[in-house]
C-alpha cells in the first residue's frame, strides 16, 4: 500500500473518530454513524476510483449552504447550542472536503477541522472512554502528520515505505506522548478555579428531598450513578483522615405527615377547613385569625411543631448556621463535603453537625431539620464543612441525641384515609406481629427492632427497584403490605414509620443517601444517586434509652435510626472474566475520575505536591538516619542469603519504581554530562584549531628568515637548533663590516619564533612589527650584498 | 570535515505552536483538564521532534561524485550518496542538499530526497544540472536536512566543504567555410609540398624531439647548439598543426570573464568558445600539434601534440582565463612566436583587429625572417562589429587601419564566418 493511500484511510478514519468523540455526549448516534459511512465512500469513491470529486465551485457552495444552515439553527442565541452548532457545522464541513481531491491542502484542514471537533468535545465529555478514544485518536493523528510529512516531501506519495517501522515509529512517539502528556497534565499548575465537570445542561435532578415526597418517586433516581457528592471525614485538629467504618448515611430532609401515598415535612394544606362555609353561607374566619395570633406570638423557629396551625412560609423560618455555644470537645469529626450542582438548594450531612465558625452560605431551616446553601450556590459544585459527633469507633451511631423533644402529636399522625378506614391492614399486621411476640407496649425500643426485622427479612416482603403495579384505589402503602409486598426503600420505610406510629411508637421518614462506597486513595466516600435512600427515625425518650446510652444523651431523648430495606436480591452471578473486568473498569473510571477530572488546584496539591514533598522529606530524613541504613543492610544481607531467596521478595512496585527512577537519573546525568563534555571540548579544540592556525602563520616568518638566509649562503644544517642557526648567522653577518648592523636581527626573529612555536602565544602588534622590521632589513640588505 | 547543525521550526511548527497556545489557553483559563490533557497529546509531537530530528541525522553521510569534462551549456548529472551507519534504525525522509555556483554570480541548489535509507545501507541518486557559464564552480557544502517524523521541526547539518568543479568553455559549431579553409591549407601545403618538395627521406629541416621519435633521427649538432634534442625533418610535415592565439583585451571589463555583462566580455565569451571548439576539432585529428596562447589577465601557454589529455589542458585554461583590462597582445605573441611550429596554421581570435605589423610595439617582433613568414601565416578571426567579411570591402575606422595595416598577414575574418555559438 502506498503512503498516500494509508494517509487516505487514516484521514478518513481521524473524520469519523473526532465526530464521534464529538457525538458521545450527546449520546446521538445517527451522525457518527453517517460520518463514518461517509468516510469510508471517500476514500473509496473519491480517493481509489476518483468517480466523486468535488471541484472547488461545489465544495463551496456546499460549504456555504452548511454555513447558512448552522447560522439558521444558532437562534435563539444559547452559548450550549451555540457551540454544539458550531461542531456541526465543523461536521458538515469536513464531509465536504472528504470529497475532494486530496491535496496536502486538504489533509491540513482536515486534520485541523477533526482536532476542533475533539477541543469542542473535551467541553462536553467527562467519560473514560471519551480517554481511551482520545488515546486512540491520538496515535490515529500521529500517523497521519507522518505519512503526510512523508507524502509532502516525497511528492509523487506513491512511495511505498517500510509500513512496519513506520508503525513501530509511531507507536513509540506515541508511547512517548503519553508519558509526556501525563507529566505536563500533573505538573501544570491549575488556577484555583474549580475544575471544569462538563457543560451540562440541567443540573442533577434533587428527588425526594423536598418537602413533598410521593411514593415510588425515587425509584426513578436509584439507579443513576452518576456522582452527587463526596465526603471526607478528617480530624479537626490535624486535618488527617479520621476512619471510618461500614456505611454513612447523610441526611438531607426529614417528612413527618402521611397522606395518601406522599409525605410532607409540612401539615397538608387544609383548604377545606378554611373554606368551609358556615351555616349563613359565610367564610369562617376564625381558623385563619388564630392562626395569624399564633404567627405572631411564637418566634419563626419553634412554628414548625405547631401542626395543627397554619404553616408558616419557608423563607421565614431560614437562619445562619450559628457556631455551637458549647462544642463538644471529644469525639468530634470534621465532614467535607464537596455537592456537585444540583436543582436544590438541600445539603446532607450525617446527623447530628454543629459548626465551630460562622458559614454565611449555610442556611438552616425547619427548625434545623433542613441544611440549605444560598440560593446562588445550587447551580455550582459547593464545598461546606460540618463538625459532627456520630462516629463512634469508626462508625455512624444509629441514635442522634436531641436538644429538646420533638412534638409527639405530629409524629404519632395517622393518614385520614377517605378511601377506607386509615391503614387497616397495615395496622392489623403490625398488631399480629407484636402480639405474637408479646413485647409489652412500653418497650419501644424491642417493638421497633421486631417489626424492622419483619419488614426488612425479605421473607415477605421484597426489596424492588422496578415498578410495581398498585391499586390505586386503596393506599400506596396498603397495597404494598397487602398485595404486592415488592418495593423499594420509600415502601420499607414508610411501612416501618407509620406501623410504629400505629403501635404509639412516634416516627418519621428520613431522606437522603445511605453510602458504602468509600475510596480508598482518596480517603473520601463517593456518593452517587444510586445511593439515594429511605429510612426511618423514631424517636426515643430519655427513658426509653439503652441503658448505656442514658448516661451520654440528654433528656429530650434521641432519635433512632432504623433501616428496614432488605438487600436486594443477589442477580445471577456475573460471568469469570466479567468480574475482573468490571472491576478494571470501575478501578480505571474512579482514577480517571480523581486524577484527570478533578484535577484542580488543591487535589494537585494534595494528590502530587504534598506526596512528593512528604516522599523527599522521608527520603532525606532516612538518609540521615543511621537506623535505616543499618536496616537497609540487614536487609540486603538477608537478601543474600541463598536460603532466604523468594521470588515474591525480591520484587516491590515500590522498589521497582525508586529503581527505574534511579536508572533515568543516572542516564540523564550521563547524557547531560557527555553533552557538556562535548561542548567543552568543542570550544577547545576550536579555540586550539584557531591557535594552530595563527600559528602557522606567524612561523612563515621563520623560514622566510630561513630563504632571506639562504640567499646569503647561510643554510640550517640539520642538527642545528634555530637559535643555533641564528646564532652561527650572526657570527657570519657581523664578520662582514657590511652587514655588522644586521648580526643581531636573526637572534630577534628566531626569538619570536621560539615564543610563537612553542610558547603557543600570539604575537602582539609591537613584536610583529619588530620581526617584520627585521627581516626587511636583512631582505633589502641581503639582495643588496648578493647584487654586488 | 567541517560540521555545523541548526534546528528550527518549520513553517507548520509555528502554526502549530500557535494550535498549541490557543488549547492550553482554554485550557487554563477555564480549567478543563481534558482541554490540558489534549494540549499535553500536542505538545508531545512537537517536543519529541525536536529530539527525532536529531537523532534522524545521527549516522547519515553523504557525498556526492561530480563529474569530469563538462562543458558550458551541456548537462551535468551529479551523483549523490548517503550512507546510514546505524546499526538498526532507517533513516526517513533525508533530503541532501547541494549548493554550485561561481564566486562571483549567484549560487543554485539543487536537493536530492532520500524517501527511506535502512539500517547499513547506502542509497544513491543523481541531480542534474546546466551550468551555462564556463569558469571554476564551487560546489558544496552538503546540506543534509530532515523534517522527520512530522514536519514541524527541521534540522540540518552542513557537512564537509566546499569542492570545485571546472566547467569548460561552452562548445559552438564550426561553420563550413571554417573546414574549407583548414582543408584547403592543408591541402594546398601538401601540393605545394608535392611541387616542390625533394624526394622522399630528404632532409627538410629539424623539428622538436616528440616522444615516439626514434633516436637515430636525433640531429645532434642541432641539438647540441639549440640546447634541447631535435630531430630531422626528412620533408615538409603535412600535419595539421595548428597554433590558437587567442586574444581578451576587454578595455574597462576586467575581472571574471566568466560573468559576462556587457557586449565585450559577451564578445570575449564567444572568442573562448571558438578557441575551444577549434581545440576540440584539431585534438580529434591525428599528428598535429597544438598551440594555445592565451593573452588575458595572464599570459598562458599550452602547447604538444595532440591528445586528450592535451586537450583537456587547453579547456581547462580556457575555462579560467579572463579578460584583460590590459592589452597583452605583444606579451603573449611574444611568448608564442618561437614556439610556433614553421608548418603549423596559425589563428588569431581576438575582439579587434589587432594592428600586427602598424604597432610600434609590435613592429620590433618581426624582426627575424622565421618570423615574418610567421606572420604572413597569421589568420585573423576576429568578433567585432565595425568590421564584416570580406578581404579589403568596407573597413571603416580604427578597423579600417587595422585592416590596412595587416594587409601583410594571412587574412582576416569575422568569427560568425567561422563560428556558430
Amino acid at each position: 500500500m502506498s503512503s498516500e493511500r494509508l494517509l487516505q484511510i487514516t484521514v478518513a478514519a481521524m473524520a469519523a473518530l473526532a465526530t464521534v468523540l464529538l457525538c458521545m455526549s450527546q449520546r446521538f448516534v445517527v451522525l457518527p454513524t453517517v460520518v463514518a459511512t461517509a468516510a469510508f465512500c471517500s476514500v473509496w469513491l473519491t480517493d481509489v476510483k476518483g468517480w466523486v470529486r468535488l471541484s472547488r465551485i461545489p465544495a463551496g457552495l456546499a460549504a456555504v449552504t452548511a454555513l447558512l444552515y448552522c447560522l439558521h439553527q444558532l437562534f435563539p442565541l444559547n452559548p450550549v447550542t451555540a457551540i454544539l452548532e458550531i461542531a456541526n457545522l465543523l461536521i458538515y464541513l469536513q464531509l465536504v472536503l472528504l470529497f475532494q481531491k486530496k491535496e496536502t491542502r486538504i489533509y491540513r484542514q482536515l486534520l485541523m477541522l477533526s482536532l476542533l471537533q475533539v477541543v469542542v468535545a473535551t467541553v462536553f465529555n467527562q467519560g473514560i472512554w471519551f480517554g481511551f478514544l482520545m488515546v486512540v485518536y491520538m496515535f490515529a493523528a500521529l500517523l497521519a502528520l507522518m505519512l503526510l510529512h512523508l507524502v509532502r516531501e516525497e511528492g509523487s506519495g506513491q512511495a511505498v515505505f517500510p509500513g512496519r517501522e513506520i508503525f513501530a515509529r509511531v507507536g513509540m512517539l506515541g508511547v512517548g506522548t503519553l508519558i509526556f502528556t501525563a507529566a505536563a497534565f500533573f505538573a501544570l499548575p491549575r488556577l484555583g478555579q474549580p475544575a471544569w465537570r462538563g457543560q451540562n445542561v440541567e443540573p442533577r435532578r434533587a428527588v425526594g428531598y423536598t418537602n413533598e415526597v410521593a411514593l415510588g418517586e425515587l425509584g426513578l433516581i436509584v439507579e443513576d450513578p452518576q456522582e452527587v457528592m463526596r465526603v471526607q471525614f478528617v480530624d479537626p485538629n490535624d486535618g488527617h483522615r479520621a476512619p471510618v467504618l461500614g456505611e454513612v448515611y447523610l441526611q438531607g430532609a426529614v417528612l413527618t405527615y402521611y397522606e395518601k401515598g406522599n409525605w410532607r415535612s409540612e401539615p397538608p394544606p387544609r383548604r377545606e377547613r378554611r373554606s368551609r362555609p358556615m351555616p349563613d353561607g359565610r367564610e369562617d374566619r376564625r381558623e385563619i385569625s388564630r392562626q395569624w395570633e399564633f404567627d405572631a406570638r411564637v418566634p419563626p423557629e419553634r412554628r414548625r411543631y405547631s401542626g395543627r396551625r397554619r404553616w408558616p412560609r419557608r423563607e421565614d423560618l431560614e437562619k445562619e448556621l450559628e457556631p455551637s455555644a458549647d462544642p463538644p470537645q471529644k469525639g468530634v469529626v470534621r465532614q467535607a463535603i464537596t455537592i456537585e450542582p444540583m436543582d436544590r438548594r438541600e445539603l446532607f450531612s450525617m446527623r447530628p453537625f454543629f459548626v465551630t465558625q460562622t458559614n454565611p452560605d449555610l442556611r438552616l431551616s425547619d427548625g434545623g431539620e433542613r441544611l440549605l446553601r444560598l440560593a446562588e450556590y445550587s447551580g455550582r459544585r459547593f464545598t461546606y464543612h460540618l463538625d459532627t459527633t456520630a462516629l463512634e469507633n469508626g462508625r455512624q451511631s444509629a441514635y442522634v441525641p436531641l436538644a429538646e423533644e420533638p412534638d409527639m402529636e405530629e409524629l404519632l399522625q395517622m393518614p385520614e384515609n377517605d378511601l377506607s378506614n386509615g391503614l387497616p391492614n397495615l395496622t392489623a399486621l403490625a398488631a399480629a406481629w407484636t402480639a405474637e411476640t408479646k413485647l409489652p407496649p412500653e418497650n419501644w425500643l424491642a417493638r421497633a427492632m421486631l417489626l424492622r426485622q419483619r419488614l426488612g427479612n425479605g421473607e415477605r416482603f421484597q426489596y424492588s427497584l422496578e415498578g410495581q403495579k398498585r391499586d390505586w384505589k386503596i393506599d400506596p402503602i396498603e397495597d404494598f403490605v397487602v398485595n404486592n409486598p415488592r418495593g423499594h426503600c420509600e415502601y420499607f420505610a414508610t411501612a416501618l414509620a407509620l406501623m410504629l406510629r400505629s403501635q404509639g411508637i412516634p416516627a418519621r421518614v428520613a431522606v437522603g443517601y445511605m453510602c458504602d462506597e468509600f475510596n480508598d486513595l482518596g480517603g473520601f466516600y463517593q456518593v452517587r444517586q444510586l445511593h439515594a435512600h429511605t429510612w426511618v427515625e423514631m424517636y426515643l425518650p430519655h427513658e426509653k434509652l439503652p441503658p448505656g446510652l442514658q448516661e451520654e444523651i440528654t433528656s429530650a431523648g434521641a432519635w433512632m435510626r432504623l433501616d428496614p430495606t432488605p438487600a436486594a436480591a443477589s442477580a445471577a452471578p456475573p460471568h469469570p472474566w466479567i468480574a475482573p473486568l468490571a472491576g478494571s473498569l470501575d478501578w480505571l473510571q474512579f482514577a480517571w475520575d480523581n486524577y484527570v477530572m478533578e484535577m484542580d488546584r488543591t487535589r494537585q496539591k494534595q494528590a502530587i505536591y504534598q506526596p512528593l514533598v512528604n516522599w523527599v522529606k522521608s527520603g532525606v530524613e532516612k538518609l540521615k538516619d543511621p537506623e535505616w541504613w543499618r536496616a537497609v543492610g540487614r536487609r540486603v544481607l538477608f537478601m543474600l542469603n541463598p536460603r532466604n531467596w523468594n521470588v515474591s521478595q525480591w520484587f516491590s512496585w515500590r522498589g521497582g519504581l525508586v529503581g527505574m527512577a534511579i536508572c533515568a537519573a543516572a542516564v540523564f546525568s550521563f547524557r547531560g554530562c557527555r553533552y557538556c563534555y562535548r561542548l567543552l571540548r568543542a570550544r577547545w579544540e576550536d579555540r586550539r584549531r584557531r591557535r594552530s592556525r595563527a600559528a602557522r602563520v606567524e612561523v612563515a616568518f621563520y623560514r622566510r628568515l630561513g630563504a632571506i638566509l639562504a640567499k646569503r649562503g647561510l643554510v640550517k644544517g640539520e642538527s642545528q637548533t634555530p637559535r643555533e642557526f641564528a646564532r652561527m648567522a650572526a657570527e657570519r653577518l657581523a664578520a662582514a663590516p657590511e652587514t655588522r648592523e644586521l648580526a643581531v636581527l636573526p637572534e630577534t626573529v628566531v626569538e619570536a619564533f621560539y615564543l610563537v612555536r612553542f610558547g603557543r602565544e600570539a604575537l602582539d602588534e609591537d613584536r610583529r612589527e619588530e620581526v617584520e622590521t627585521a627581516l626587511g632589513r636583512l631582505e633589502g640588505r641581503g639582495q643588496g650584498t648578493g647584487d654586488r | 570535515m567541517s560540521y555545523q547543525h541548526k534546528t528550527k521550526l518549520t513553517r507548520e511548527g509555528w502554526f502549530y505552536l500557535v494550535v498549541l497556545c490557543f488549547v492550553l489557553g482554554g485550557a487554563v483559563l477555564r480549567e478543563i483538564n481534558l482541554l490540558f490533557v489534549l494540549s499535553g497529546m500536542l505538545a508531545g509531537p512537537l517536543i519529541l521532534s525536536l529530539r527525532s530530528v536529531a537523532t534522524a541525522l545521527r549516522g547519515l553521510q553523504a557525498s556526492r561524485t561530480l563529474p569530469q569534462g563538462v562543458c558550458a551549456g551541456e548537462s551535468l548529472a551529479v551523483e549523490m550518496q548517503l550512507q546510514n551507519t546505524r546499526r538498526r534504525v532507517g533513516g526517513f525522509a533525508v533530503t541532501v542538499e547541494d549548493s554550485m555556483g561561481l564566486a562571483a554570480a549567484g549560487e543554485e541548489r539543487h536537493s536530492v530526497f532520500f524517501p527511506y535509507v535502512a539500517a547499513g545501507e547506502l542509497r544513491k541518486r543523481v541531480y542534474h544540472a546546466r551550468p551555462e557559464r564556463r569558469g571554476r564552480y564551487a560546489v558544496g557544502p552538503l546540506r543534509i536536512t530532515t523534517r522527520f517524523p512530522f514536519g514541524l521541526v527541521q534540522r540540518e547539518i552542513v557537512t564537509g566543504g566546499s569542492d570545485s568543479l571546472l566547467i569548460y568553455p561552452r562548445m559552438g559549431r564550426l561553420t563550413r567555410l571554417w573546414t574549407a579553409r583548414r582543408h584547403e591549407a592543408f591541402e594546398g601545403g601538401r601540393r605545394q609540398r608535392q611541387r616542390y618538395s625533394r624526394a622522399e627521406g630528404e632532409y627538410y629541416g629539424v623539428r622538436e624531439w616528440r616522444e615516439g621519435d626514434s633516436r637515430r633521427s636525433i640531429h645532434w649538432r642541432s641539438s647540441a647548439r639549440l640546447g634541447r634534442l631535435v630531430v630531422r625533418q626528412p620533408e615538409q610535415p603535412h600535419t595539421r598543426d595548428m597554433a590558437i592565439l587567442v586574444d581578451l583585451y576587454a578595455p574597462g571589463h576586467a575581472g571574471n570573464a566568466g560573468n559576462a555583462g556587457g557586449d565585450d566580455l559577451q564578445r570575449v565569451e564567444r572568442i573562448i568558445s571558438f578557441a575551444a571548439t577549434v581545440a576540440a576539432d584539431v585534438c580529434r585529428q591525428a599528428n598535429a600539434n597544438l598551440l594555445l596562447a592565451v593573452g588575458g589577465e595572464e599570459t598562458r601557454l599550452v602547447r604538444g601534440a595532440v591528445s586528450s589529455a592535451l586537450l583537456q589542458e587547453v579547456l581547462r585554461e580556457l575555462a579560467v582565463c579572463e579578460a584583460s583590462e590590459k592589452d597583452r597582445l605583444q606579451e603573449m605573441l611574444a611568448a608564442a612566436v618561437d614556439k610556433i611550429d614553421a608548418a603549423a596554421e596559425v589563428v588569431l581570435v581576438s575582439g579587434r583587429i589587432p594592428q600586427l605589423t602598424g604597432d610600434a610595439r609590435l613592429a620590433g617582433l618581426w624582426n627575424t625572417a622565421p618570423r615574418r613568414s610567421l606572420l604572413r601565416r597569421i589568420r585573423i578571426v576576429c568578433d567585432t562589429d565595425g568590421f564584416f567579411a570580406g578581404e579589403g570591402e568596407g573597413a571603416e575606422g580604427e578597423d579600417e587601419e587595422g585592416y590596412r595595416n595587416n594587409r601583410a598577414t594571412g587574412e582576416v575574418r569575422l568569427l560568425s564566418q567561422y563560428f556558430q555559438p
